[in-house]
């Protein structure tokens, strides 16, 4: 039982929390630094370092609180024929004018010349490129594309990066995006990409948004507003087209914490999600409408609630 | 690379080269037929 969040505790209460019997004594310092029981530190209140220790550093100290996540590994995709695979015969989630998604992932672009990238494809078929949602990155024209193709019928939205450069720090089209041209990233050089899509309207330029961290991009490149066939997510790929193995769209670049959601979520909790820009897992920023997420953290390509079997072909896992 | 060109819009107004399957350049018809040709010529 959680120690009250306020009020009087009583020294019985902390023997019961060690569960030690009443007549023992006990020392908060030795508490506190895990001789007699190693205190969760997890808990969101626990004593600090430094004696004595004061009754209120127990208030609401929680011996019972879940493990802090802690992001141990992501995963590199080198521009050379790795990807992650996922397939499933039961579709997680459809592709349609009816069901909204979002797609967040963190991204380190790592290529050192001219790149296009292929991030992250889902659809029904590993035969063509015709059926599926994707979001990519085309150097030419330094534009993300986010992008829902049915029976090659393209409802989507283009954004240059250099013309949305309050978001992404990055105000000219040349050079490409790449390791040495990243723009707006956090302390380690990471990029929150977050797309979402609202099912319900007619047109790509108002169904798509993206979001660079926290801010989203403002300004269209070009947009299309074709018809929509529905169609499962039954195939995934992130880092290379869906179809192919080593195309000129292998993405050179890092990924971690790859999160789809069911629902567009609110520029606030993107910026929930951005989490200051300490990449998390979903249970430390918006599990609210999850369907699955990628943490790599296992060394696999497992998603989180096992709702694809996903492998990783020549790609690598590496550790913080 | 493989390229392919398509229609970018549904009515065919705009097309598209793919590029190993992503969108690299658009335009008339023509012009991506274009595109795609000084391309092929200059890899030969």
């Amino acid at each position: 039982m959680a120690l009250t969040g306020s009020g009087q505790i009583k020294f019985s209460d902390l023997n019961n929390e060690f569960g030690l019997a009443a007549e023992r004594e006990i020392s908060i310092t030795s508490a506190a630094t895990g001789v007699i029981a190693a205190i969760n530190t997890n808990s969101a209140s626990y004593p600090n370092s430094t004696a004595p220790h004061a009754i209120s550093e127990w208030y609401g100290y929680d011996h019972d609180a879940a493990p802090a996540y802690s992001n141990t590994k992501f995963y590199r995709n080198d521009g050379t024929g790795d990807y992650v695979n996922g397939t499933t015969s039961t579709s997680p989630f459809s592709i349609s004018s009816s069901q909204d998604l979002t797609v967040s992932m963190w991204v380190r672009p790592q290529n050192t010349s001219t790149q296009n990238h292929m991030m992250i494809n889902f659809g029904n078929t590993n035969a063509n490129g015709n059926n599926r949602m994707f979001i990519s990155y085309t150097a030419n024209v330094n534009r993300i594309l986010t992008r829902y193709r049915s029976n090659s019928v393209n409802f989507d939205v283009q954004w240059a990066i250099h013309d949305n450069s309050t978001a992404t720090g990055i105000s000219s089209s040349t050079p490409a995006w790449s390791a040495s041209n990243r723009g707006n990233t956090n302390s380690d050089g990471w990029i929150m990409l977050t797309m979402t899509y609202d099912a319900s309207q007619s047109s790509g330029s108002n169904a798509f948004d993206l979001y660079w961290n926290t801010t989203a991009f403002t300004s269209q490149a070009t947009s299309a507003s074709g018809t929509r066939t529905t169609m499962d997510a039954t195939k995934l790929r992130i880092g290379e087209n869906l179809h192919l193995t080593d195309s000129g769209g292998n993405a050179h670049m890092d990924f971690d914490e790859i999160k789809i959601y069911n629902r567009v979520l609110s520029a606030s909790e993107i910026s929930t999600l951005y989490n200051s820009g300490t990449i998390a897992d979903s249970s430390q920023t918006v599990s609210s409408g999850l369907i699955t997420e990628w943490t790599f953290d296992g060394g696999n390509a497992n998603d989180s609630n096992s709702k694809y079997t996903g492998s990783i072909v020549n790609g690598t896992t590496v550790n913080y | 690379m493989e390229y392919s060109v398509e229609p970018y819009l549904e009515d065919k107004s705009v097309w598209e080269v793919l590029e190993d399957s992503l969108p690299v350049f658009w335009g008339t018809e023509e012009e991506c037929h274009e595109y795609v040709n000084n391309i092929t010529n200059n890899e030969l």
